[in-house]
C-alpha cells in the first residue's frame, strides 16, 4: 500500500472509530425519537387522506426552528470531546506529528458532518414507514400540506412552503440540504475545535451553543433587523426559507452566498487551528 | 558535539501558571545506554518526558534529539517509542488490532511481526479480548509492545514496570537489556530502586522539578 493510500486508510479509521461509537448510537436513537414526534402528525394525515407520503420530508423538518435547535444540540454533544486529546491519541500523534494530527481531526469532522446529515435524512424516511412511497415528485401529501389548511387541522409543526416546492425539485432540495447541512455541521465542529484549542473545552461548548440558539433569536428579532439571518450560520440550514421573497420574519441570503460563506469560514478556522496546534501544550485526557 | 549524544536537555524550564515544574533541568543520553530518572510523584519526570516528546513546549532551555533542536528544526520526536502516564488504547478493540492500527500509520501491514511483538511481551496475539477487559499488567505489556514494534532508536518509558507481576518484570528487564545491546537509547522513569540498579547505566534524581544528582 503506498503512502497516500495508507494516509487515506488512517483518516478513514480515525473517522470510523469516532463515528461508530456508543455516543453516536445514543444520538441517533434520540434523534429518531424526536423526529418521530415531529412527523407523527404527518403520518396521521397521510393515513386519513389515504395517500402515502414521498420521502422528501427532511428539508421541511430541518426548517422547523425547534427541531433545528434539538438537532444542533445533538451535534454539539457529538463534538463535545474537543479538542480530541484523549490519551489514546498520544500514540497516534507521536507517529504523525502535530500538523498532520490536526489535519486528520479536521477531515474527521467533515466526514462526521457528512455521516450525520445522511443518517438524519435516512431516519426521517424511516420515521414515515409504512406511510411512504418512493416517487420522484413531492407527492400529494406534501402538496396538500402546502396548499391547504391540513397542517393546522392535524397540528403539524412542520411548515410546507409552496414557494419552495414550486422553485425546487425534490432531488435539488435534498442535494441542497445535504450540502448545506454538511457544511453547517462542519462549521460548528471546526469552531468548537478551534475554540477548545485556543481557549478550553467549556469555551468551545459555550460558543457552539450561542450559534445553536441564534436561529431562535433571529426569528424573534428579525422583525426589527431584517438581515439578521445573514449572521446566523445555523439559520442557513432552514433551507426552505433560502432566497424566499416573502419571508415575514427576516431575509435569508441565497444559496451561493451561504455555501461560499461557509467554505470561507471553514477554511479560515482551519488556518487558525493549524497555526494554534503548532504552539499549544497537549494535555491528554482520560476517556470521557 | 559528539554524534553519539542522542538526547540532550539543556537548562529546561517549564511552568504551569505560577508552579515551576522543571527548573533548569539538564540531561544527556548517549546511544546504546539506559538512563534512569528517579523521583517521587510530582517531581517532574512525566512533564520532562512530555517535553522531550514534543507534547509540551519548554518556557526556556533547549532539547536536542540527534543534534536537531526541538521546536526549531522539528515539532515532535519521530524516532521514539513512548510510554507516558498510564497506557491508553482503543478500549473496544483487541490488543493486536490496536497495534495494527498504530503500526500501519507508517508501515505496510505485517501481521506476523506484530504477532511476534505481542508474544515478546507475553500477550496472546490471537486473543479477541478487548483492551477494555485487559488487566493493568496486560495493558502495560501492550504499551511496551507498542513502543518497541517499530524498532525505534529511542525509547522513552514512564514507569514501564507498572502493574507487572514478578515474572513480567524479569521478562521486561531482560528485554530492555537486549534492546540496549542492539544500540537503543532508553530513557526511563521508575520508583523502583531495583529496576534502576539492574538496568540503568546512569541515574538522574529529580525532586520538585530540579535535577538533584547524577549517579553512574
Amino acid at each position: 500500500m503506498n503512502k497516500a493510500a495508507a494516509k487515506i486508510v488512517f483518516i478513514f479509521c480515525i473517522f470510523k472509530q469516532k463515528f461508530w461509537s456508543l455516543k453516536t448510537g445514543i444520538i441517533m436513537f434520540l434523534l429518531y425519537f424526536v423526529m418521530y414526534v415531529f412527523l407523527a402528525p404527518i403520518k396521521q394525515f397521510s393515513i386519513a387522506s389515504d395517500y402515502k407520503s414521498s420521502p422528501w420530508i427532511f428539508p421541511f423538518l430541518i426548517t422547523n426552528m425547534y427541531f433545528l435547535f434539538t438537532f444542533m444540540t445533538f451535534v454539539v454533544y457529538y463534538f463535545s470531546n474537543v479538542p480530541f486529546m484523549q490519551k489514546w491519541g498520544m500514540y497516534q500523534m507521536i507517529r504523525i506529528g502535530r500538523m498532520r494530527w490536526a489535519f486528520v481531526q479536521m477531515i474527521s469532522i467533515f466526514l462526521s458532518a457528512l455521516g450525520f446529515i445522511i443518517i438524519a435524512i435516512l431516519l426521517s424516511i424511516v420515521c414515515l414507514i409504512p406511510q411512504i412511497q418512493l416517487e420522484s415528485g413531492w407527492g400529494k401529501v406534501i402538496y396538500s400540506l402546502a396548499l391547504t389548511d391540513a397542517s393546522e387541522q392535524y397540528m403539524i409543526p412542520v411548515d410546507f412552503r409552496y414557494e419552495f416546492i414550486k422553485s425546487s425539485t425534490p432531488i435539488e432540495a435534498m442535494v441542497q440540504t445535504l450540502l448545506i447541512g454538511c457544511l453547517v455541521i462542519t462549521f460548528l465542529g471546526m469552531i468548537m475545535f478551534a475554540a477548545s484549542i485556543c481557549f478550553n473545552r467549556l469555551c468551545a461548548i459555550l460558543t457552539a451553543m450561542i450559534f445553536v440558539v441564534m436561529p431562535i433569536v433571529t426569528e424573534n428579532m428579525a422583525y426589527f433587523i431584517r438581515k439578521l439571518p445573514w449572521f446566523s450560520p445555523i439559520s442557513w440550514l432552514r433551507v426552505t426559507r433560502i432566497g424566499g421573497k416573502d419571508f415575514d420574519w427576516g431575509i435569508m441570503p441565497d444559496s451561493s452566498f451561504i455555501i461560499g460563506a461557509l467554505i470561507i469560514m471553514i477554511i479560515s478556522l482551519s488556518i487558525i487551528i493549524l497555526w494554534r496546534v503548532r504552539t499549544v501544550d497537549f494535555q491528554w485526557n482520560s476517556e470521557d | 558535539m559528539a554524534s553519539e549524544e542522542i538526547i540532550q536537555v539543556i537548562d529546561a524550564q517549564k511552568k504551569f501558571g505560577n508552579n515551576t515544574v522543571l527548573d533548569k533541568v539538564s540531561i544527556t543520553c548517549k546511544k546504546g545506554g539506559i538512563y534512569g530518572i528517579a523521583g517521587h510523584n510530582g517531581s517532574g519526570k512525566t512533564v520532562l518526558f512530555k517535553c522531550i516528546c514534543g507534547f509540551l513546549h519548554l518556557d526556556q532551555g533547549e532539547i536536542r534529539i540527534n543534534g536537531k533542536c526541538l521546536k526549531k528544526d522539528f515539532d515532535m520526536i519521530d524516532n521514539a517509542g513512548i510510554i507516558i502516564e498510564e497506557p491508553a488504547f482503543l478500549r473496544g478493540w483487541s490488543g493486536i488490532k490496536n497495534l495494527e492500527f498504530l503500526y500501519m500509520i507508517r508501515n505496510p501491514k505485517n501481521r506476523k511481526h506484530l504477532n511476534n511483538m505481542m508474544e515478546k511481551v507475553g500477550l496472546d496475539p490471537d486473543s479477541k479480548k478487548r483492551v477494555g477487559q485487559y488487566s493493568m499488567g496486560m495493558r502495560q505489556r501492550l504499551a511496551i509492545a507498542q513502543a518497541i514494534m517499530e524498532n525505534q532508536e529511542i525509547l522513552i518509558l514512564d514507569e514501564p514496570m507498572n502493574g507487572l507481576d514478578k515474572n513480567g518484570v524479569a521478562d521486561m528487564r531482560k528485554l530492555f537489556l537486549e534492546l540496549r545491546g542492539e544500540g537503543k537509547t532508553i530513557l526511563m522513569a521508575s520508583h523502583n530502586k531495583e529496576d534502576i540498579d539492574i538496568l540503568c547505566d546512569e541515574v538522574y534524581e529529580m525532586d520538585m522539578g530540579v535535577m538533584l544528582k547524577l549517579y553512574k
